[in-house]
């Protein structure tokens, strides 16, 4: 949410399907305040409400003129930031008016800067050695017979015959990107109980990604006739596996455009405050890769073959002209946008009992779409190795809830509330929430909650079309009957929306207690719990495998036709689905203290602590319950510990935050904990002028070491767990007119 | 009308004390947070979410709508 209200989502979907809100069109500058409400509150706002909400309050209120400038770099790297905000407000009797500008840069985080956390093959540091089969050189048929090519180098030839290609040193551990954003808010009184106000924000983001150059696998159906000059074994043969190297690495560069405007009205009226607003947001992704980026179309490879000018055999690098010749431009195209319509009242609904009981009400109405469209040349299969996603939805949604919140007794709040959604694609779903806040003496105060939530599913995952994926997977099958295929390969994935999804259901409660003795001292801790049920999720791939893959003629694991003598061909493609197949149930607790301290003449010091502990994470898919609780990306203790310590116009901070051990993917070892170190300080040297230096990751921790689970984590650490970035050191200057 | 839910709360102050200009590193290191984040650091040629990022409370998944 950003100022409590929905925003709309990215026009690109993560893991092909997930749509989401994309942090990165949030200036941290333009920021006020940061609510992370850790409750179940789908009775209140909707849909994906289930773990909590967090809301964005943008800055406001202002007078004046604030500038920061920061640069910051993690030495010996190409990774650096460069930010520059202007942050303008003016208040007058009848309103007033902000403006936020802000510009945003970083550098590349390479491959090369990583050493050793650069590389696909770890087994030399103890992980798993996931380089790619598709291999320049690469591999070749012969009379239907695989023949490894002649010139592969022994370190890179697998005992199948395959030659090895590391793709991790083309990677970009963290792209460049640029944003420019603007943000306006603007209040204006009519009357002394009318407001009219305007929220308008546009961002523009680029940025890079990219990988290695384009694989080729026995789908691309690639042959070299006997008469090519360069052909070793003088008779017409198929190409098996092998990767044009010479054209380069694969890059794309995308560039986002969002904008968002909200408009309405706010008033007074018989002692109840009500308000309306319309917003409509829209978010265009575009994805090019051009000619130089390492784009290469089979069928230009192809006649560049056949008339003998491109030498795919003994990693040759052909000719700029001939690369000029295979390589294409290519376009990715996303939209996605929402139109909403709120209405909302609160304020003294009626007295039982001399006792007051106030109320919030509202309706909503929503439109929402999606569109993702590849170029046309990934439809026409004449791009390999890449997914292509293609998605198209859209829908519309009505809602109305109400809320209560009655004094029961001087020191216990009973809320009582209810929604009702309806979506024009799955139905309604109505959602009510219970709880309580009881003051059980001055110091000490206890409050809980029970609530029923959903998450509808997202457009992507209702209106997606077959969309490809690689893989990892040992073909055991065909290891078993043929003796070929026996080490880990990536295979294709196929992925297709289904339209017959419904709502994910969720049911959460929570209980706590805040005990806060003194101004300076104050302790709480919750503990909660989720259920969902329905979850949506794409089948797994070593049940789709198990099942599907023993069939030669299966039509969810579809493999090529056996070669002479073999009871498998190899595997040629696996569709997969997206079905409301699980559920899953979190438990844990999080404890939140405060600690002040008064050092007389040495100035303040305030401590904090956030700690989250998983009790529990179990997921239940096919009958099976698995427990994800210490498990590959599941760790059991997380914390935030800050210090802050302020004198005059002296100020420091120290930030620890902690990430617990987990289990490696493969389960025989344990991925160690990672403790950061962030400290800053700054200074004010006068009304004006503030100068802060700060350093993150102090002791330039490296991400803790995994094994990985060969699919986003090939490079020997938890990616979406572990920070990869080393120490950064940076400076600010703030100024303010 | 939230009194009874937990809500961790940061304000531009402590925003600054932490030291981050990009929003997704901020959130990270937030212990509520958990599996399912993912940010520009994934983005590679197959990633379908190039050039975005998202934070996952409690590990349930991406916020589609920060709700």
């Amino acid at each position: 949410m950003i100022n409590g209200r929905r925003v709309g989502s990215s026009a690109f979907a993560e893991g092909i399907s997930n749509s989401f809100v994309d942090i990165n069109n949030i200036p941290v500058s333009a920021i006020e305040r940061i609510d992370i409400l850790k409750d179940g509150a789908s009775a209140i706002y909707g849909s994906d409400a289930i773990a909590g909400v967090v809301n964005i309050v943008l800055k406001k209120d202002i007078e004046g003129i604030e500038i920061n400038l920061d640069y910051g770099d993690d030495s010996g790297t190409g990774y650096d930031e460069t930010t520059a905000s202007l942050v303008w407000g003016v208040k007058a009797d009848k309103g007033s008016a902000s403006i936020i500008l802000d510009y945003f840069t970083n550098g590349t985080l390479s491959a090369e800067d990583m050493g050793r956390f650069g590389t696909a093959n770890q087994s030399p540091y103890g992980g798993e050695d996931y380089r790619s089969s598709r291999g320049y050189p690469g591999y070749f048929y012969v009379d239907g017979v695989k023949t490894i090519d002649p010139d592969c180098p022994a370190d890179s030839a697998t005992a199948s015959g395959s030659c090895l290609f590391d793709y991790g040193a083309y990677n970009m551990t963290i792209p460049t990107s640029e944003r420019v954003g603007a943000i306006g808010q603007f209040d204006y009184m009519l009357t002394d109980d009318l407001t009219a106000f305007l929220e308008l924000s546009v961002q523009h983001n680029t940025s890079e990604a990219g990988g290695a150059p384009t694989p080729l696998d026995e789908d691309a159906g690639l042959t070299v006739p006997g008469t090519h000059p360069d052909n070793p074994f003088g008779q017409d043969i198929d190409i098996g596996r092998y990767r044009t190297v010479d054209a380069g690495a694969r890059r794309w560069d995308i560039e986002s455009d969002t904008m968002r405007i909200v408009a309405g009205l706010r008033g007074v009226f018989n002692d109840w405050d009500w308000e309306v607003s319309a917003q409509r947001g829209r978010s265009e992704s575009t994805q090019t890769g051009d000619r130089t980026q390492g784009w290469v179309r089979t069928d230009y490879l192809q006649a560049e073959i056949d008339t003998g000018n491109y030498n795919p055999f003994g990693a040759a690098v052909n000719s700029q002209d001939v690369i000029d010749r295979i390589t294409t431009s290519l376009v990715r195209q996303g939209k996605s946008s929402i139109t909403a319509y709120d209405a909302s009242i609160s304020g003294h609904a009626f007295t039982i009992g001399g006792r007051d009981i106030m109320m919030a009400a509202g309706a909503e109405y929503r439109e929402e779409s999606v569109s993702d469209v590849p170029d046309e040349q990934f439809q026409r299969g004449l791009i390999f190795g890449t997914e292509a996603v293609s998605a198209f939805g859209s829908r519309d949604q009505h809602a109305a809830y109400v809320e209560f919140s009655i004094p029961v007794t001087d020191n216990f709040e009973l809320q009582l509330a209810g929604r009702y959604d309806s979506y024009s694609d799955f139905g309604s779903t109505t959602n009510p929430k219970i709880a309580f806040q009881w003051g059980v003496s001055d110091e000490l105060t206890a409050r809980g909650s029970w609530s029923t939530g959903f998450r509808a599913p997202s457009l992507a995952q209702i209106g997606l079309e077959p969309s490809e994926k690689s893989d990892f997977l040992v073909d055991s099958y065909r290891c078993a009957a043929d003796n070929v295929d026996c080490e880990l390969l990536d295979y294709n994935f196929v992925f297709a929306g289904n339209p017959d999804l419904e709502a994910e259901e969720s049911e959460t409660w929570n209980v706590g207690m805040i005990w806060a003795p003194s101004q300076e001292f104050d302790i709480g801790f919750d503990l909660f719990n989720i259920v969902q049920d329905n979850k949506i999720d794409s089948l797994q791939n070593q049940d789709l495998y198990d099942e599907f893959c023993g069939d030669q003629n299966s039509t969810v694991c579809v493999r090529n036709a056996p070669q002479a003598g073999e009871t498998f061909g190899s595997i040629d493609v696996i569709n997969s689905a997206f079905v409301n197949i699980g559920s899953q149930e979190v438990q844990g607790v999080d404890l939140s203290t405060h600690y002040s301290l008064g050092l007389n003449s040495y100035g303040d010091v305030k401590f904090g602590l956030e700690y989250s502990y998983l009790i529990s994470f179990e997921k239940e898919i096919d009958g099976e319950t698995i427990d994800y609780t210490g498990e590959y990306e599941y760790p059991e203790h997380r914390w935030l510990a800050t210090t802050n310590w302020m004198m005059d116009d002296f100020a420091a901070n120290i930030n620890l935050s902690y990430i617990g051990e987990f289990e490696d993917y493969n389960k025989t070892r344990t991925v160690d904990a990672q403790l950061l170190v962030d400290m800053s300080g700054s200074y004010r040297f006068n009304e004006m002028f503030k100068l802060s230096v700060g350093v993150n990751n102090v002791f330039d921790e490296d991400p803790s070491f995994a094994i990985g689970d060969g699919d986003a984590d090939l490079y020997g650490y938890a990616m979406g767990v572990h920070n990869p970035l080393g120490r950064f050191i940076y400076t600010k200057v703030t100024m303010n007119f | 009308m939230k009194a009874s839910s937990p809500v961790q709360s940061l304000n531009k102050d402590d925003i600054a004390n932490m030291g981050f200009d990009n929003l997704q590193q901020l959130l990270e290191r937030m212990p509520a947070n958990g599996s399912g984040a993912f940010s520009t650091r994934g983005n590679s040629q197959d990633s379908t979410a190039n050039g975005g990022a998202s934070i996952s409370l409690r590990g349930l998944g991406q916020m589609r709508h920060w709700y």
